[in-house]
């Protein structure tokens, strides 16, 4: 059962392990290209239509990444290319880069400048 | 009694705690339920549960599971299928709820709402507990909780789930709950899967929700952003990490001398007021020799074990845990792990056992299969025994560069050995599987609060039960199994030589020997190495026993330090500690693999290479020593 459950797992990750979408054409900016304290509104997630892995999506749908949220890098890792930890509404979640790519936002004014 | 055609009393209702991860669900349960807890056994099925008693006002009994925290009923994580499973009627008959507890963090509904979305639409009867309702107040966040029940159509109670006047309201909910008259209601149809656009439509209510009862304010920055700010800096967080881990090792070691030596002194009392009163003979040397010098030598580190476990659960508690993990993220991520593998890893130290069990919680199965993989490589506690003594014998307890002292910087660096060597084996597995894409992380960080007391003590007593239950059970048995084959057969009349040699357990120690001759290990070593098989701590236990029983005079417990410190070489010594590093001996940790991967091929593939490893660092470390010693 637990291999069969590894099985489906797997299947379910082949999916998001797709080569990255071309992110040039969709709307918005990378959330990975915030600035740590910018506030911004997601307008976008990446999914399958746009080549991406339709997993991911599904998967920060989840978790609360959906269009219309707040959305606020609270840090970045030390080191380069490391992971996010990104604000979403009232919760605060780690991705790594390629997942915080496929998060298309529209940056706010900043509260605190 | 209701109908004449069953004797058999009232069933009991059964309640299912259900939530998103870290909303305080487990400090609920522990509230709820206090004591009457069981967690699931290791030897049990796949899935691990969790259930307690609530018992209530009127002594009425209530049997109350705590599900694993999900964040949707679209599992994508092994804890996420069992909750789903539960919930949907997918399980054993008496797993099924009667009734569920929706714990919703009411700082966090923004996210939490979603959930009660989805459990609503199973049709369970349910109430939602608006749980850390004291921190929302403090934070100025008013929920309308009359309304919200209004507007979700299922009843609504505040809870504070770290203190017993905080949840009356649930409890006396409880209490007033119908019997079922049949156990476990129809399986719930799962329904069709979810699409963003499905999870949208959902987010769209639970806004227009939180609009109505007062939640929808978002906070700008929190005092866990401020926490962060230098706890995530990119200087600062990882030496604070650095530092954290340094102290907790020197804790282990400095705070628990006090009660390892009370625990010597009263073992050793015990058994000279036994030597006093008993006639020589065979049942003595049972008792003193094989019972209480096996036992005495392994209970002496439970201090040790406790303080270990009582920095993780405080570090896990107050949030500090994954933000570990996040820093980590990217060193584990070059040998293709994930930070997700860190909290696993890091129970590992504790035990493998758990910490194999906890690797759950990693949605991916290469990811999981290579963390399993190299958990036992973790420093587990039972390990510690082994290293304390030896350490304790060699190394002298000297202050190195001020306020360090010598004995912790060795357990450091044996600490950090084992850590070198499993990111060493998951970079060489990474290699097998190359060509593997980047995986995803999705980890939460949750705002920090302090680590609540009772949750501490309940977690912490239940590891030292596991532990308790270890020794008076599995290691009590081989202890005596192992006396017995070290006093039969007895020496012939006129032997010159201690006892033990002429045993059974010394003719299999001459055979060892030789095979670990060559890395300078002793016959009492390798005779101590086979009863180690069943948990390595027993290893100290047997030295005990071999060493009491081949030593001439009456010393029993605590004389072992000395003992070695005498007979054993300073390579040889090493080598032991090198050894203990890949430790491939714990029948469990292979019993827990097999269980996890249902497959016998991963227990025997770990097994050999730790062999291996442990052989090859044993070899190098007591070649090398030997040569600097001359």
């Amino acid at each position: 059962m637990v291999m069969g459950t590894i099985l489906m797992y797997s299947q379910a990750m082949a999916a998001v392990l797709k080569p990255w979408v071309d992110t040039g054409s969709l709307p918005g900016v990378s959330l990975a290209d915030l600035e740590p304290g910018a506030i911004a509104r997601v307008v976008h997630i990446a999914t399958a239509q746009d080549g991406a892995s339709a997993e991911l999506a599904l998967r920060l749908a989840e978790l609360g990444f959906l269009p219309g949220e707040q959305v606020r890098i609270v840090a970045r890792g030390f080191l380069s290319r490391g992971p996010l930890a990104v604000r979403v509404g009232t919760g605060t979640f780690a991705l790594r880069r390629f997942e915080a790519a496929a998060i298309r936002v529209a940056p706010e004014p900043s509260l605190h400048g | 009694m209701m109908d004449g055609l069953s004797a058999a009393p009232a069933l009991s209702p059964l309640v299912a705690l259900v939530g998103n991860p870290n909303c305080g669900k487990t400090a609920l349960f522990n509230v709820l339920t206090g004591s009457r807890q069981k967690v699931a056994n290791y030897a049990g099925v796949t899935v691990e549960r969790k259930e307690g008693t609530f018992v209530g006002a009127g002594g009425r009994r209530i049997r109350i599971l705590d599900l694993p925290g999900a964040y949707s009923l679209d599992p994508l994580t092994p804890d996420e299928q069992v909750t789903a499973d539960v919930l949907m009627g997918r399980t054993a008959l008496k797993d099924r709820p009667d009734f569920v507890v929706c714990v919703t963090d009411a700082t966090n509904l923004r996210q939490n709402l979603r959930l009660v979305l989805s459990l609503k639409r199973l049709g369970l009867p349910m109430v939602i507990a608006l749980n850390m309702s004291d921190i929302a107040k403090r934070k100025g966040i008013n929920i309308d909780a009359a309304r919200l029940s209004k507007e979700l159509q299922v009843p609504v109670v505040e809870t504070v789930g770290v203190k017993p006047s905080g949840v009356k309201d649930l409890m006396r909910l409880l209490d007033e709950l119908p019997a079922p008259a049949v156990r476990g209601p129809a399986a719930a149809a799962a329904g069709p899967v979810r699409t963003e656009a499905d999870i949208e439509r959902d987010q769209a209510r639970v806004r227009n929700i939180l609009r109505l009862v007062g939640a929808d304010r978002i906070e700008g920055v929190t005092f866990s952003d401020r926490i962060d700010a230098i706890v995530l800096h990119p200087v600062a967080g990882p030496l604070i990490l650095a530092v954290t881990l340094f102290l907790v090792f020197q804790a282990v070691f400095a705070w628990a001398q006090l009660p390892m030596d009370a625990i010597k002194l009263g073992v050793n009392a015990l058994s000279n007021a036994i030597a006093g009163m008993l006639p020589q003979s065979l049942f003595k040397s049972l008792l003193l020799d094989g019972v209480l010098a096996g036992i005495g030598s392994v209970l002496v580190f439970l201090p040790q074990i406790i303080i270990l476990f009582f920095f993780i659960l405080v570090l896990e508690e107050s949030g500090y845990l994954p933000r570990a993990a996040f820093m980590l993220d990217r060193i584990m991520g070059s040998v293709g792990l994930s930070g997700r593998s860190f909290i696993p890893l890091l129970s590992s130290f504790a035990c493998a056992i758990p910490g194999i069990m906890a690797t759950r919680t990693i949605q991916n199965p290469r990811d999981r299969l290579t963390t399993i993989m190299i958990a036992p490589l973790m420093t587990c506690s039972a390990r510690l025994p082994v290293y304390a003594l030896i350490i304790g014998a060699f190394i002298p307890n000297r202050e190195v560069w001020g306020a360090l002292r010598l004995q912790g910087l060795v357990l450091f660096v044996l600490y950090l050995l084992s850590v070198v060597s499993a990111m060493a084996v998951a970079y060489v597995l990474k290699r097998v599987r190359r060509g593997s894409p980047p995986q995803p992380l999705m980890l939460e960080l949750p705002a920090y609060h302090w680590p609540n007391l009772r949750s501490l003590a309940i977690g912490l007593w239940q590891r030292v039960e596991i532990f308790l239950t270890r020794v008076g059970t599995i290691i009590l048995a081989l202890m005596v199994i192992l006396w017995a084959l070290s006093s039969f057969p007895a020496p012939p009349a006129g032997a010159t030589g201690p006892a033990i040699q002429y045993s059974v357990a010394g003719h299999i120690g001459a055979w060892l020997a030789v095979l670990f001759a060559p890395i300078g290990f002793n016959w009492q070593i390798s005779i101590a190495l086979v009863p180690g098989l069943a948990a390595r701590e027993v290893a100290v236990g047997a030295l005990g026993t071999v060493y009491a029983l081949s030593a001439t005079g009456n010393d029993v417990a605590g004389a072992l330090t000395p003992l070695i410190a005498h007979s054993w070489s300073l390579p040889t010594a090493l080598s032991l500690l090198a050894w203990y590093v890949f430790a491939p001996q714990c029948l469990s940790t292979l019993a827990t693999v097999k269980r996890e991967t249902n497959s016998w091929r991963y227990p025997l593939i770990m097994a050999g290479y730790l062999f291996g490893l442990a052989y090859l660092g044993s070899f190098i470390t007591y070649r090398i020593a030997l040569s600097l010693t001359g």
